[in-house]
């Protein structure tokens, strides 16, 4: 319902925070041979008030070193500074999709990201919940975006997207 | 007037924002500024009270101390009420923006590019909201 809308914010983010661009239709074929999100590293970012719920990101290794990098402008990131890196992006993908499930522009708040616990079972955790997936294509590498959520009126979600 | 010799105090929860926010800084011309940083609201406070700083840029959401808090506390003492603040947030909830920008000297919505960064400082230059 939102897939497009926060696939949007997702490469804006990107572009402007570290900048990377997304891969054209024509490039995807390449993509393929590209490193896959594997969970190892995970941002989670979690909202509530008009609307609760989750976000997780989960990028490819080489473009969780290449987020940090780029914002940094080092060649070589340290882990602590990939995950201080993976989670201010994670905080503005969340801050800026939460508003999406939000009606009436009723506030919700976002909490400061942490890094998930390798054994964290978001799926799990938050199976009652609405979600949202979302994969970006970048010319640095690929990242996994879930949501979690679920508004004050459920009944009514989306209906003004 | 880039080349202006500012003192300025970052905070921020999260280190690379921090560095990033320097960072862009340096890169918009004003080399010569001295940062200062902070990792929420109430660390700010404290180096208030001992450093005399021209301009402020802080974040909204953090723990401990958020910048809507640290803001209302600035307001209340005659030495840091007329800090200029430069808030910068992901909030996209009008009312709330509204409050944060009513508060603030100048608000950026996150994510912002350099440019954006650069061109508030200017006009606050402008402005003589910075005090130098």
């Amino acid at each position: 319902m939102y897939t497009d809308k926060i696939h949007d914010i997702a490469v804006n983010t990107f572009e402007v925070t570290c900048y990377m661009f997304p891969l054209e239709e024509w490039e995807l074929d390449d993509a393929e041979h590209m490193t896959k999100p594997d969970g190892s590293i995970r941002s989670i970012v979690k909202f509530d008030g008009a609307a609760q719920g989750s976000m997780v990101i989960d990028p490819s290794e080489d473009l969780l070193s290449s987020i940090a990098a780029n914002m940094l402008g080092v060649d070589a990131a340290t882990e602590e500074e990939k995950e201080g890196a993976l989670c201010e992006i994670a905080n503005i993908i969340c801050g800026n999709t939460v508003p999406l499930f939000a009606k009436d522009e009723r506030i919700c708040y976002i909490r400061p990201p942490r890094i998930a616990d390798p054994g964290e079972d978001t799926d799990q955790i938050f199976k009652e919940m609405a979600r949202e997936d979302i994969e970006v294509y970048l010319d640095e590498g690929i990242a996994n975006i879930t949501i979690y959520y679920s508004s004050e009126d459920d009944n009514d979600q989306g209906t003004d997207s | 007037m880039e080349n202006v010799k500012l003192t300025i105090l970052v905070v921020d929860d999260c280190s690379v924002m921090r560095f990033v926010v320097q960072r862009t800084i340096k890169m918009c011309g004003f080399d010569q500024a001295k940062m200062i940083e902070a990792n929420n609201g109430k660390e700010a406070l404290k180096i208030l009270e001992t450093h005399t700083v021209d301009l402020i840029i802080a974040d909204i959401n953090m723990p401990v101390m958020g910048g809507i808090e640290m803001i209302e506390h600035l307001k209340e003492t005659s030495a840091t009420s007329n800090i200029p603040i430069i808030t910068v947030s992901t909030e996209s909830n009008q009312p709330r923006v509204d409050l944060i920008t009513e508060m603030s000297t100048s608000f950026i919505h996150k994510p912002f590019s350099p440019e954006l960064l650069r061109d508030k400082l200017l006009k606050l230059l402008e402005k003589k909201a910075i005090n130098i």
